[in-house]
């Protein structure tokens, strides 16, 4: 074999990783998407948030003046609403209740990006009861 | 014109083949772990108990058939079955450990403590069992 044969036989293994990076990169991102996705469970969240203010609101009196009358009549755990759920309860038009860090203008606007939460909005008398998730679950190690 | 000897011809292909492992064994690492489900099913379970613990009320008793999170958290080499299942009542989260040293994680909203948490082993599935009760503060 000369030597330009023996340059171009070594040159092959670039071909050869290519080959091996395009198959088992797109092996890898395969398997990633389809088993890395995770359960949207964010209208579950909101549905039973809803159900559970709408439950409690039937049953109980809130004192809307008073601060966390309606967390303790309701056994809802306060801290756990403030990253990723949303709780929104107006009165003709006036705001009873506002928690979380959920930007309620961003509820229905799913279809446009999946980033934005998913809500669900009821009335229970003359309330409007407005709630939102927008919560992922949280890998740790460990 | 030299001829290319048979040490050289060898020398090319182990070559070859080391690269091909190089790349090849972390990718079946990757694509293992995947497809045995842990990430999938802690995922569900986790999600799956906030759904129920949201539900529930003080005084309830919750049993819930994990199997499939048994098996696949022995398969992975878990220690122990009692790390499966942790429930953090001061931050409201329950996480499931299905593989080592990775655990997933979600929040409940619902105002309760779990407590008496157990797994029980063959009846004649495993059966997590744990109750639900007022805040304990």
């Amino acid at each position: 074999m000369n030597k330009k044969a023996i340059g171009g036989n070594k040159i092959m293994i670039f071909p050869f990783l290519l080959v091996l990076i395009i198959i088992l990169g797109g092996l890898v991102l395969g398997v990633w998407l389809f088993f890395g996705s995770e359960i949207d469970f964010r209208q579950i969240d909101t549905d039973l948030l809803n159900n559970k203010i709408q439950s409690c609101l039937s049953k109980n009196t809130i004192d809307w003046q008073k601060q966390n009358d309606f967390y303790e009549k309701c056994k809802i755990n306060q801290e756990s609403l403030q990253q990723n759920l949303l709780i929104l309860i107006t009165q003709s038009d006036k705001t009873l209740l506002t928690t979380g860090k959920i930007d309620p203008t961003q509820c229905f606007l799913g279809e446009k990006n999946k980033n934005y939460p998913v809500c669900t909005k009821s009335s229970f008398n003359d309330l409007i009861i407005l709630t939102g998730s927008n919560q992922k679950a949280n890998k740790q190690l460990g | 014109m030299a001829e290319e000897t048979g040490t050289e011809v060898l020398w090319n292909n182990i070559i070859y083949i080391i690269l091909l492992i190089l790349f090849l064994a972390p990718a079946m690492f990757f694509l293992w772990n995947q497809m045995n489900g842990a990430a999938i099913w802690s995922d569900f379970y986790a999600k799956e108990l906030s759904k129920v613990i949201n539900s529930a009320e003080p005084g309830d008793e919750i049993t819930l058939n994990v199997h499939k999170a048994t098996e696949i958290a022995q398969k992975n080499g878990v220690q122990s079955f009692s790390e499966i299942f942790t429930f953090k009542n001061p931050e409201n989260q329950v996480c499931v450990k299905l593989s080592p040293n990775k655990r997933t994680c979600y929040t409940f909203f619902n105002d309760v403590d779990i407590i008496n948490s157990q797994i029980k082993l063959g009846t004649p599935d495993n059966i997590l069992t744990f109750e639900i009760s007022e805040v304990q503060k």
